[in-house]
């Protein structure tokens, strides 16, 4: 483990059950319950662990431009089968747009959301690390 | 032309089955086929299927190496799923699981030379992804009934909003499926392409004499450096496209903002 902190200069007697190598075993059992502990049910505390700058950028991307396009596919669909002109296609354009920047603006609020979190607590860090 | 980037993507049949509809004349009708592509996926599912039996055959309490890589996967998809989908999320952990492994195997796979990368080809990740929305959808609705359809309606929001803001989170959810099959499958297929056009450069360069052969060097370097890169793309994205699939089953047991 990187977290243990005994240096030899702090070493205690053996027969201390208080001892660095003791409490650090409480503190790896302790850290250990709390992983295998059910997260309750709250999505907001999910973690995503340590993705890619460039995962990251892709995945931002491609939110926006599927919202788009699927946007423009249902207007196109509508046009088609409407004969509306290009009236159902120009709108539901708009709106892909929208849905587009509302993906984004989850996804960046979400990754937001991990990075406090991973500022917060540093000591949590060995369990993001996988 | 050998130095084709696109050529590898090629699907060949292996052994057809027969042919459905059609006039009998050549190139009419529906041909189901064992193709290369079909041919990775048994692969893939077998040696997924392989090493998950073997290694826990011996099922040691203390767990030998082998068996410690299977315990090892399962406590990390376990992990995604438990803390994107809540403790209720674990119900789904055996699709998750499949899907992760499928993929990731898959992707790796692709690097090896001469083998063929079906997660290069869109409509398998389609396929994928629309199994996932069609989990989600299913899912959501045979438990929560009507009340699925709230994740289209925002909490605290006012009334003369919501017919604006519905038709956003309808698109917004059917834009899924695109984005996360679209994610994998560029991945995949620009990663491919990228490599063979630098290795290209190598035995193109090669052929014009010493000059040309101290010049492959550099392609050579890019070419070693794009397969490393290559590698944590494909488990970066066999990543990214489980752990988006534990969130939307998050959406279907949960179906609130």
């Amino acid at each position: 483990m990187a977290n243990s902190g005994n240096t030899p200069g702090e070493q205690t007697p053996r027969d201390d059950h208080s001892g660095p190598e003791t409490s650090d075993l409480a503190e790896r059992i302790k850290r250990a319950q709390r992983a295998r502990a059910p997260h309750g049910d709250d999505a907001s505390s999910s973690r995503q662990g340590d993705m890619s700058t460039l995962a990251r950028g892709l995945r931002i991307g491609t939110e926006f431009v599927a919202a788009i396009l699927v946007g423009s596919f249902i207007g196109f669909a509508i046009d088609q089968f409407a004969g509306t002109g290009p009236w159902a296609l120009l709108g539901f354009f708009f709106l892909g747009f929208a849905a587009g920047i509302l993906n984004v603006t989850r996804v960046v609020a979400e990754l937001n959301a991990q990075s406090t979190a991973s500022d917060k607590d540093p000591g949590d860090k060995n369990e993001k690390v996988r | 032309m050998a130095n084709d980037p696109i050529h590898q993507f090629v699907i060949e049949d292996i052994f057809t089955f027969g042919t459905i509809g059609g006039d009998g004349a050549a190139d009419t009708g529906v041909t189901i086929a064992f193709t290369n592509s079909a041919l990775f996926m048994v692969l893939t599912t077998g040696l997924i299927a392989a090493w998950l039996v073997l290694t826990t055959r011996g099922r040691g309490l203390v767990p030998n190496r082998w068996q410690l890589s299977s315990e090892l996967m399962y406590e990390f998809v376990a992990n995604m799923v438990r803390s994107n989908a809540g403790t209720e999320g674990m119900k789904f952990f055996p699709f998750v699981f499949s899907l992760f492994t499928f993929i990731l195997i898959g992707n790796w796979f692709g690097m090896i030379p001469y083998f063929f990368t079906f997660t290069s080809h869109i409509i398998v990740t389609f396929a994928l992804s629309m199994l996932v929305m069609a989990v989600v959808v299913i899912y959501g609705f045979v438990k929560n009934g009507p009340k699925f359809l709230k994740l289209f309606v925002p909490s605290g929001v006012p009334g003369y909003i919501v017919p604006i803001v519905t038709p956003i989170e309808v698109i917004s959810f059917l834009s899924r499926p695109v984005s996360l099959s679209v994610r994998l499958f560029g991945n995949m297929l620009a990663g491919h392409i990228t490599l063979k056009v630098f290795t290209g450069f190598v035995v193109s360069l090669g052929s014009l004499g010493a000059i040309g052969v101290a010049g492959a060097v550099l392609p050579l370097f890019m070419g070693v450096a794009i397969t490393a890169l290559e590698l944590m793309v494909s488990t970066v994205q066999a990543y990214v496209f489980a752990v988006l699939t534990s969130m939307y089953l998050n959406d279907a047991i949960h179906p609130s903002h």
